[in-house]
């Protein structure tokens, strides 16, 4: 743990090849023990009970797992929790290596924080019921996230048996590999589960600043109008393949959902473009697209802008949000009224580029489902399926 | 009447409350509050994105600053005192470049003049449709001058709303503080009137709330008839820094009890509001204000304690007695440290003591609220078993550490069955996967959105003045005789025995 000084951190470690899962819950609970025996009177010590969450983290692959652990030991410099790494491995027989590492340190103003991991290597059949792996390692009365890294195994029985068992399932769409199939797959599972679970998206956490920047530009009363006028919605995305277009349909669903349009029809797609006609309740036609750039910079499938034309009481409306291409982070913002520039500034896209660890606090805040990320999520599918 | 639209762009944004642009005048803009609390809280508003496009400021103040001396000088002031480290350059850049500044007398009209010209201009260019927030980052004695200018020059008038804030101290006794309103109130109507208490922008105050109403099990023996008494405790380490001139003058009971002890008091013993809304929540803590039993005459000398620090030793290092600080008369009889025990005299309440201390030079910094429950009516385990078990109670711990704690009584793990007391903490800084925000940056988003539920209003202020008015009277008599106590204590013994006078065991809770 960089940040906290070698006198104040306690560590334990054990690590056992071809083991049992008892001999894995015996080991936890000598290590806890450890930590706590040398004084166990010294109010400074931590006080392992005070956990915020399970971070269940299937890994399909060692740097994966890496990135699963990098994570919970960020989040445990600040948060009294417990990882476990489920790390499964296709096909042989029947195998968990395990290691369990307890970790705890006391903040500079002497606030103690005990932090656990526990990583389970799985081979053969145990690798298809990961619940069974999981439950005897959760906290009890807190939380349990469950983040699949990489793409989930969305039609395997592996993921549906351990899918009711979370709290939240974390993703991110924003690298799914087959990222238009696997869209559609999310909004699906998304389907199955019931309140209180909820789909957390790292996607849309760094889709937030975007739709801040936007939602700001409305917060004025007489703005507001052109809402119910929008006459376009055009985004752009980076690459060619349509897959590219799943990270900007993310934010053309959540001004559809917002705005509360309906789908009419589809008016054209290609390679590079994908152009749909949505309806208002009371009537009123929006053209909403997607279209193809090519910067050359930042890669494929990242939004590179959003365009909103809108009129409204003989007024006309333009707002424009156009990425940097050299600045991952910046974007402009500028807005015309009847022609004339009302408002241009930098915009930060402060979670563009924030690590695994940044992401995971964000989409867990609220630690509560997510009414508008899930019907945006839906419009996104809605508008990605209509040119299937 | 006309339709007032939503905006369904903002809906679920959970940290984002939508402010409408405007522009803040910082009046004192080159002072210590500007420089150490105001400009980084605005920083930090914009690296949260939480301020609107269009948002400006115009710092405003006696001194020579151009446009970019005082940009340079924002650049110091952020640079040294934001929360967060270390600055992110883009954010600020793009902060300062929206920085303005006037030059403004405050006693003579020109300087409003060329402020209200350059309002206008950010309005036309910035779009900020006329709102204007006025804060008074200055010296008190200044307040009604400044409202007085912006009347007589028009600058909170016309379009799009405009409000003042002003810093406590809200006058130094009730007739001052009813003066000061009326000049306030000569230019802006109450609810435009913003008046800032910072304890109250801080998570954990507002939490007291949050732990008294939103949880069932702790209300039900949230009265006399379970709780002992109450201890309110605001400790600082500090002495008086350089602000002798000015502590000469007012002391602990109006720098500290007037305003963040008895904002605390009242948090804790309030009814429960109808809604967590600026009318309700302030119209409870008037309630709990105008219920808590007067000190006057010889309940003075009873019921408080008046202290001053002499030299002493802190954390290994010496600590100079008060009135060897600069700036303090030598033969000063001011109070650095103040006890008093005060009743709530309502059905919930009667018969708890409340004690409240603050005090300087104390052991450290330490802002706590513990509620002491009494003991069970029958020892089931008898007297010797439960020798080591105390009465149960919660503290609410406002800073630093911010947190919880429960002490309850559990059995020991011998042979034989003997009670003892053990704590259950709640640490808030580790219990949630988002970073606080500072007081000040929450006070301000609050004055843009027009929620005042934070702020102090005018019948608050007088009726924290109504009660401490008489006791400031009666210790300008000598009565009760200044106790000393040396730097690093927890203050004169006088305050441990009235305590403890009172006996079932009380005495003061070391934070």
């Amino acid at each position: 743990m960089s940040s906290v000084g070698e006198a104040r951190v306690h560590e334990a470690e054990w690590k056992g090849k071809g083991v049992t899962l008892d001999q894995v819950l015996d080991q936890l609970t000598r290590l806890r023990l450890e930590l706590v025996e040398p004084a166990p009177h010294d109010y400074n010590l931590p006080h392992a009970r005070n956990s915020v969450m399970n971070l269940v983290a299937v890994a399909g692959d060692a740097e994966l797992v890496r990135r699963a652990a990098a994570t919970g030991e960020e989040l445990g410099a600040q948060h009294p929790s417990r990882t476990i790494i489920i790390h499964p491995v296709a096909g042989g027989a029947s195998n968990i290596d395990a290691s369990v590492r307890t970790h705890a340190h006391n903040l500079l103003a002497g606030v103690p924080i005990q932090y656990e991991e526990i990583r389970l290597e799985v081979r053969g059949d145990p690798a298809n019921y990961l619940y069974s792996l999981v439950e005897p390692f959760l906290l009890p009365d807190v939380r349990t996230h469950l983040w699949w890294l990489g793409t989930p195994l969305w039609e395997s029985e592996t993921f549906r048996e351990v899918l009711p068992h979370a709290d939240t399932l974390v993703v991110d769409s924003g690298h799914f590999e087959r990222p238009y199939a696997s869209f559609l797959a999310l909004a699906r599972a998304e389907d199955t589960m019931h309140e209180p679970q909820a789909v957390a998206d790292f996607q849309w956490s760094r889709l937030k600043p975007w739709r801040e920047a936007i939602a700001q530009v409305f917060a004025p009363s007489d703005r507001r109008v052109f809402l119910r006028g929008v006459k376009s919605i055009e985004l752009d995305y980076t690459g060619r393949d349509r897959g590219n277009r799943v990270r900007a349909a993310l934010l053309a669903g959540w001004l559809i959902r917002s705005l509360r349009l309906r789908l009419r029809n589809v008016v054209g797609e290609g390679d590079d473009r994908a152009k749909a006609i949505y309806r208002y309740p009371g009537g009123g036609e929006v053209l909403v697209s997607e279209r193809s750039v090519d910067d050359g910079k930042t890669g494929p499938g990242r939004v590179g802008g959003v365009r909103i034309e809108a009129a409204a009481d003989g007024r006309r409306c333009r707002l424009e949000l156009a990425r940097d291409p050299d600045e991952l982070e910046r974007a402009v913002l500028s807005l015309q009224i009847d022609g004339a520039s009302v408002l241009r500034h930098d915009v930060r896209l402060y979670l563009a580029t924030a690590p695994d660890s940044v992401l995971m606090s964000d989409v867990l805040m609220w630690g509560r489902r997510d009414p508008v990320y899930l019907s945006s999520m839906t419009a996104a599918a809605g508008f990605l399926s209509a040119f299937d | 009447m006309t339709e007032v639209l939503v905006n369904p762009l903002a809906e679920g944004m959970h940290e984002y409350r939508a402010t409408e642009p405007c522009v803040m005048v910082i009046f004192g803009a080159s002072g210590d509050l500007a420089s150490r609390k105001l400009l980084p809280s605005i920083y930090n508003l914009v690296r949260q994105s939480l301020l609107p496009a269009g948002f400006t400021v115009i710092g405003a103040a006696k001194d020579e600053f151009t446009r970019a001396s005082f940009r340079k000088h924002a650049d110091e002031a952020i640079r040294q005192h934001s929360r967060t480290q270390p600055v992110e350059e883009p954010v600020l850049k793009s902060f300062l470049d929206s920085l303005d500044y006037v030059q403004v007398e405050f006693e003579s009209p020109t300087g409003f003049h060329a402020l209200k010209k350059k309002l206008d201009e950010v309005d036309k260019k910035r779009q900020t449709g006329g709102n204007r927030m006025f804060y008074c980052a200055t010296p008190p004695p200044t307040y009604g001058l400044i409202a007085r200018q912006l009347k007589d020059n028009e600058l909170q008038a016309g379009p799009g709303w405009h409000r003042i804030v002003v810093e406590k101290p809200f006058g130094t006794d009730l007739r001052s503080a009813r003066a000061l309103n009326s000049e306030l109130a000569h230019a802006f109507d109450e609810k435009s009137i913003f008046r800032i208490d910072h304890y109250l922008g801080k998570e954990t105050v507002q939490n007291i709330l949050a732990f008294r109403f939103a949880n069932l099990i702790f209300e039900p023996v949230w009265n006399a008839q379970y709780v002992d008494s109450v201890q309110i405790t605001v400790a600082e380490e500090l002495g008086v820094e350089n602000r002798g001139a000015y502590y000469d003058h007012a002391g602990a009971l109006r720098d500290i009890i007037q305003n963040h002890a008895l904002q605390l008091l009242t948090l804790v013993a309030m009814e429960a509001p109808v809604a967590f809304e600026a009318g309700a929540v302030r119209d409870e803590k008037v309630k709990v204000l105008r219920a808590i039993g007067p000190l006057e005459g010889e309940d003075v000398d009873r019921r408080t304690v008046r202290g001053q620090y002499t030299a002493g030793w802190i954390k290994g290092e010496r600590a100079p007695g008060y009135r060897e600080e600069p700036n303090v008369d030598e033969s000063s009889q001011t109070e650095t440290y103040a006890a008093l025990k005060l009743s709530v005299d309502n059905w919930r309440w009667a018969g708890v003591p409340f004690y409240v201390r603050t005090g300087k030079r104390l052991p450290k910094r330490a802002t706590e609220i513990r509620i002491r429950f009494k003991l069970p009516p029958h020892l089931t385990f008898g007297r010797e078993a439960s020798k080591e078990l105390h009465p149960n109670a919660i503290t609410l711990r406002i800073q630093p550490e911010e947190g919880i704690s429960l002490r309850f009584g559990a059995k020991i793990p011998t042979a034989g069955l003997r009670i003892g007391s053990v704590n259950m903490d709640f640490l808030y800084m580790s219990a949630f996967l988002t970073e606080a925000p500072d007081a000040y940056e929450r006070l301000l988003v609050d004055c843009m959105l027009g929620d005042a539920t934070l702020f102090a209003r005018i019948d608050e202020v007088e009726a924290a003045w109504t009660l401490v008015d008489p006791i400031d009277r009666r210790w300008a008599e000598g009565k009760p005789p200044l106790a000393f106590y040396e730097a690093g204590s927890w203050g004169p013994r006088e305050a441990d025995a009235m305590v403890a006078a009172d006996g079932h065991g009380r005495q003061w809770h070391r934070p």
